[in-house]
């Protein structure tokens, strides 16, 4: 094989042309879709393959997306032999199990692209549609014991045809949705999204020849393995473990366990595997991951522990590898839910870090709060619409070994912007009555975790509230002598009473009156709280960040003007 | 006379010209601290000029001082006043990471820290309703607070939700903390900012208290300093989106000139194009291309109309679009909208542990700079692959004061790039202009593209040190067959300056379906502020007749979230006004994303009006003197081009070029500020004025 970088000069004047692409794609994508998860929250992603459906390049939108665009290219040329392949064909997809999609509301798109009437490479962009039908509003990410209760699985299929659209099959599959006219107006965008790539690829194969072209494609995947490669070789050939939990899987109240031992050989190649022996069989409920998924949120972690600024291509894809027991969380069969295949991921990868925490120190992250997400849904009376609404709040992250984790944002594979308040209370009937940092839900350390986030909404007609969070039992860990980070908490009030909600699960109906409160999780500490600065703990004191207690307590400073 | 003055990070430019707009002066000094620099830029102009100082009519200035202030932190110390429950606005942000994969990443630190920002009992609905009264004991707590700081307050900013659908509460609030604390600055955000998006308007609201007393300082100083030198002209200070504005004006605007002197290029591009070309010429899609040392930076101008965004943030911890959105601090305030990259004549080439060659993301910046500066500089940068390949003259840069050393940057590109890449130093040093080129075609390409425009249409307008350099080859990576470089492009930036009309802008927040039920309201919503525009105009001594009011409707199809701004008429009938808009929105859709939803609703969510009015008497532009004859050129040398090595090549000073002289590549053209390369293939055409023109074979403007 040969893993020679064949032109060191051209490589990064191609790269920047490749990635071009994908930002061009993901530039019109964004700005062109009719639903907000598309538009307003960026739940989408682009790419660019070579012809034999290997990445080339995914623009930097989502990395849990990797999966599903690889896994509908993928299965396209499976499916469709390259002689039946034309110009203008359009392909659709969002079935975890066939492929394009992790899980059902990721709907992916695929053209090939043609040069001199070869195929030369394919374009994808995935939108995450706000429904897809299922049994419940809201992307039926929760509650679900089947997949088919998830909404309507599209297997691969030719949507447009040699530049025909196949109106009724679109037609069908928006008719399946709860939201058909934004679905449709989404597929138009994600169309208009594959153009531009198709015409900018055109572009770049015009002015290299082909075969220097495929040369460049080579040497752009062989340069992540490489990289990869020597980045493992300085790690020692050793096997690591760690297991985490997940709350439960939104049917039954059992928590899910994730084992994964990491395994790095440094012959005949560098190359590393991840092992989830001892992890749980497939859960009942939704918290469930098709394989795909595990390939990217492991492409993230190597990413993000080597070389946060690596081009994600193929090569990557070649230094590692998965051993998931047939049936297991992480590689269920159908007909499992996925609904939950989200906070499957997350758990995995901070197991990873956890397990690689003694070999790179200062390269991990503490356990994180991250990752609370819920739906609000309601009917409209005067346009008999189903309304839906998506909401994110970000939780404590982690302490690293020289900085303390940041208070409430997304981590890890999620970087979803919140919504405004005042955006939220044009669009959904609540009204917010607080949004503020919680003191003391970060895990005490040498470094301090994030402090999580509550937010409370004071509900204004009835309304149905769909929970999507995690680490309300298991708190996030710290490292190295760090505490943990508060667990997180779903409740309402009504009539005074507080009544605690689970962290997944089905749609639970609120009334006119009560309030809702979002308690986010915290993030874990690094080293000993002993060990702390203490300007910094006085600082945070100052702030309000940490109580006198915690100061007095964890930390042992007693300041001056404090009891 | 008038003078624009950029006070840059490592330069001051000045230009100075004469009534009809003929350049007197233009010249580069090294920038000192505070208000001394645009003053000793003034001087150097005054007294190169022999110009009396009641001779001054009009100064227009740029500065970087906002910019620095909030890297450097260095801001006023201020207190923040919220509703209750959501005193961390500013600290919860959106929730977004600058990086999506660094785990390393910081947080940007808020301008205000938690234990300054205070909440008062207050709530406002969406609509403008008051739900809860604004509570008067929470007032006297936030008094009280304020007052027992023991590092006291420089200046209070106010955002309470929904303020921007009624302000009344903090109208209220404003007043009493301005009784209590007479010497303060008090910035409420409905001043500023009358658009929903809390953290959006908190911070731009924060930015704007942060600065203002800074600026006001700032300013106060130059006019004094102007005083004292006898001179009375007319001063402005630049703002982001390439208007003027008053000094008094700054405290409610202080945030608007944190991108002051990049707009300057840009404007000076634009009217570059108004005055020295034909209206069918200026008709096209043109990009501004400014490259100096550390970064380039490039506009899209289209039909004449510079882009403006109001999408702009700082803090993000990269450059331009290829940050995170939403992970820094918004300034919502019409930007010109720029791309940066981070590519300068000082950027530094290496090759990785691949094998592979890269440029940046390090730059030598001035100090130590470039190898070939012979400061102590060891890693090559992409100045010394341009003099390593014969485009810079090791004799002749910056106008002959500095020598530049050859041996030294050939030294250095043989180490560290030509050796680990097994070829010879003029290959790696193309190279090195090849991956910049296409880092910043990238940027160029993007730019173009999100705005439907194809990039192979535009021409460049190239400028900066380093900009003209790099153009031609730019282009052809971009297929672009044309492009300008205006004469002193090194100053072109501070040409832009005197270009600037008196401007600002108004907006109100609505909610308004695009159709004849609602043309009323949109209507009225529109003279609403068209008299707020009025009312400025003339408070700035102008009368209606002499200013341009243009109005904008932010609108979209009901459920997107991104607006288009679209051109409202409001001279015609309610129903024309909501038809127009409606049409014009479906044609800017279809034009900008490749589709139309002619079936969809379209909703108004922001109504602008931007009125301007002229500083003085519009001129003809900036003019450059004109030689009478040619003179000898300078002897031809070897020059380096990709895929063609070394070729004797033409070198001509640009003060030497006739009008209507066309000169094919390949050649060089060398002038005090900078140096344009034209590559083989290309041809350069010298129009008036000393503009060259340069096209490859067979194209052109005309």
């Amino acid at each position: 094989m040969s893993r020679q970088i064949r032109e060191p000069l051209e490589l990064e004047v191609f790269a920047h042309a490749i990635k071009g692409v994908a930002e061009e794609m993901g530039a019109t994508l964004i700005r062109t879709a009719r639903s907000i998860n598309i538009r307003e929250r960026l739940d989408s992603s682009c790419a660019v393959f070579d012809s034999n459906g290997r990445l080339l390049v995914q623009a930097e939108h989502h990395p849990a997306h990797l999966g599903a665009l690889v896994s509908l290219v993928t299965a396209v040329l499976i499916r469709y032999p390259v002689s039946i392949l034309r110009e203008g064909d359009v392909f659709i997809g969002n079935d975890p199990y066939e492929g394009g999609g992790a899980h059902l509301p990721d709907v992916t798109l695929t053209a090939p692209v043609f040069a001199d009437g070869r195929l030369t490479g394919l374009v994808a962009c995935m939108g995450h549609w706000p429904d897809v039908g299922g049994k419940a509003p809201g992307a039926s990410l929760e509650g679900s014991t089947e997949i088919f209760q998830e909404g309507l699985r599209i297997l691969p299929v030719r949507v447009v045809d040699a530049g025909e659209l196949n109106l009724n099959l679109l037609d069908l599959i928006v008719a399946n949705t709860r939201t058909p006219e934004s679905n449709k107006l989404d597929f138009n965008a994600q169309v208009a999204c594959l153009k531009i790539g198709i015409r900018e690829l055109q572009k770049i194969i015009s002015r290299y020849s082909l075969e220097r072209y495929t040369n460049l494609c080579e040497d752009l995947i062989n340069y992540s393995e490489i990289t990869m490669e020597n980045a493992l070789a300085q790690i020692p050939e050793t096997e690591v473990t760690a297991e985490d939990f997940l709350d439960d899987d939104g049917v039954s109240d059992e928590p899910v366990k994730v084992v994964v031992t990491v395994r790095i050989r440094h012959k005949p190649r560098p190359h590393v595997t991840f092992d989830f022996t001892g992890t749980d069989p497939q859960r009942v409920g939704s918290t469930n991951s098709v394989r795909a998924g595990m390939v990217a949120t492991l492409s993230y972690v190597l990413k993000s522990l080597v070389e946060p600024s690596l081009l994600i291509s193929n090569g990557l894809f070649s230094v590692f590898s998965i051993e998931a027991p047939e049936g297991c969380v992480v590689n269920c069969r159908p007909p499992a839910a996925v609904g939950g295949k989200g906070p499957v991921g997350i758990r995995v990868l901070e197991a990873c870090y956890h397990a690689l925490s003694q070999l790179l120190p200062e390269r991990v992250v503490s356990g994180s709060g991250g990752n609370t997400a819920y739906f609000f849904a309601w009917d409209d009376p005067q346009t008999l619409k189903h309304n839906i609404h998506l909401e994110g709040v970000g939780g404590g992250m982690g302490a690293r070994a020289t900085k303390d984790g940041p208070d409430a944002i997304q981590v890890h594979t999620n970087n979803m912007p919140n919504m405004p308040v005042e955006i939220t209370e044009r669009a959904i009937p609540v009204r917010v009555e607080r949004f503020e940092l919680l003191p003391d839900t970060g895990g005490p350390g040498r470094l301090r975790g994030g402090l999580s986030a509550v937010k409370e909404y004071r509900i204004l007609k009835d309304l149905l509230f769909v929970p999507h969070g995690d680490r309300h039992k298991f708190q996030p860990w710290g490292l190295f002598g760090g505490l943990s980070g508060a667990v997180g908490r779903f409740s309402y009030i009504r009539d005074e009473v507080e009544t605690k909600l689970p962290s997944k699960g089905e749609g639970i109906p609120l009334r006119t009156g009560d309030l809702l409160r979002i308690c986010t999780p915290g993030g874990g500490g690094f080293g000993s709280p002993a060990d702390r600065d203490r300007n910094a703990v006085l600082q945070d004191l100052h702030e309000e960040k940490i109580t006198p207690a915690a100061a007095r307590e964890i930390y042992g400073v007693i300041p001056e003007g404090w009891s | 006379m008038r003078i624009g003055v950029d006070v840059g990070g490592t330069f001051t430019d000045i230009v100075a010209t004469d009534g009809t707009g003929s350049v007197l002066f233009s010249g580069k000094l090294l920038a000192s601290s505070a208000a001394e620099s645009m003053l000793e830029g003034i001087d150097q102009a005054m007294a190169r000029t022999k110009t009396a100082p009641g001779a001054v009519e009009l100064v227009v200035h740029a500065t970087t001082r906002g910019t620095n202030a909030l890297l450097e932190s260095r801001g006023a110390r201020l207190a923040l006043i919220c509703t209750a429950g959501f005193r961390d606005v500013l600290e919860l942000a959106r929730g977004r990471r600058p990086s999506l994969y660094d785990l390393q990443f910081d947080k940007p630190t808020p301008l205000i820290p938690r234990d300054r920002r205070l909440e008062v009992r207050e709530r406002m609905d969406h609509t403008g309703e008051v739900l809860l009264p604004l509570d008067d004991t929470s007032i006297q707590e936030v008094i009280a607070k304020l007052r027992s700081m023991k590092d006291p307050v420089e200046a209070i900013a106010i955002c309470l939700l929904n303020s921007y659908a009624n302000p009344t509460h903090e109208q209220q609030l404003s007043q009493k903390l301005k009784e209590a604390f007479s010497d303060l600055l008090v910035i409420s955000s409905h001043e500023v900012l009358q658009e929903p998006k809390e953290f959006e308007r908190t911070t731009t609201t924060v930015i704007c208290a942060y600065l203002a007393p800074l600026l006001t300082a700032y300013l106060d100083q130059a006019v004094s300093g102007l005083t004292q030198r006898e001179m009375h002209p007319q001063f402005y200070v630049m703002h982001s989106a390439g208007g003027v504005v008053r000094p008094a004006d700054v405290p409610l605007r202080a945030h608007t000139l944190v991108e002051s002197g990049p707009a300057a290029g840009v404007l000076a591009a634009q009217r570059l194009l108004q005055t020295q070309f034909e209206p069918s010429e200026a008709a096209g899609d043109f990009v501004s291309f400014d490259m100096g040392g550390t970064t380039a930076k490039a506009c899209l101008i289209r039909k004449g109309q510079i882009a403006v965004t109001m999408d702009y943030e700082v803090g993000m911890g990269a450059h331009g679009q290829f940050a995170v959105k939403l992970s820094g601090y918004p300034i919502r305030t019409p930007v010109i909208d720029l791309v940066e990259s981070g590519q300068g004549g000082g950027s530094i080439a290496w090759v990785d542990a691949v094998g592979v060659l890269k440029v940046g993301p390090r730059s030598a910046g001035a100090n130590p700079g470039p190898v070939c500066y012979g400061l102590g500089g060891e890693l090559p940068t992409i100045t010394d692959c341009n003099l390593v390949l014969g485009r810079l003259d090791p004799m002749g840069f910056a106008g002959g004061s500095m020598n530049l050393y050859p041996d030294k940057a050939y030294n250095a590109i043989e180490v560290h790039l030509a050796r680990p890449l097994g070829i010879d130093v003029p290959q790696a040093a193309a190279g090195v202009l090849r991956v910049a080129n296409a880092a910043m075609a990238r940027s160029i390409r993007v730019i173009s593209v999100q705005r439907g425009v194809s990039p192979e249409g535009v021409a460049l307008i190239a400028f900066g040190g380093a900009g003209p350099l790099h153009a031609a080859e730019l282009a052809a990576e971009l297929g672009i067959s044309t492009l300008i470089v205006p004469p002193e492009p090194g100053v072109f930036s501070a040409a832009g300056l005197l270009a600037g009309d008196l401007s600002t802008d108004f907006s109100c927040a609505c909610n308004l379906r695009c159709q004849p039920a609602s043309a009323k309201a949109i209507q009225s919503l529109f003279e609403g502020l068209a008299e707020r525009a009025a009312a400025w105009i003339e408070g700035q001594g102008y009368a209606m007749e002499q200013a341009n009011l243009l109005f904008q409707a932010d609108a979209r199809y009901v459920g997107q979230s991104h607006t288009i701004s679209i051109a409202a008429q409001l001279n015609s009938s309610a129903s024309e006004l909501v038809s127009q808009i409606r049409k014009q929105f479906d044609a800017s859709h279809l034009a900008l994303y490749t589709f139309a939803n002619p079936d969809s609703e379209v909703e108004i969510v922001i109504c602008r009006v931007v009125c301007s009015a002229p500083v003085v008497r519009q001129s003809g532009g900036v003019r450059v003197a004109t030689p009478s004859e040619v003179t000898a050129r300078k002897p031809a040398r070897q020059v380096y081009f990709a895929g063609l090595g070394f070729v004797e090549t033409w070198v001509a000073q640009r003060t030497q070029l006739l009008p209507g002289e066309t000169i094919t590549g390949p050649g060089v053209i060398e002038e005090q500020t900078s140096t344009t390369v034209v590559p083989p293939g290309w041809r350069c055409l010298v129009r008036p004025n000393q503009l060259l023109e340069l096209s490859r074979a067979g194209q052109g403007l005309q």
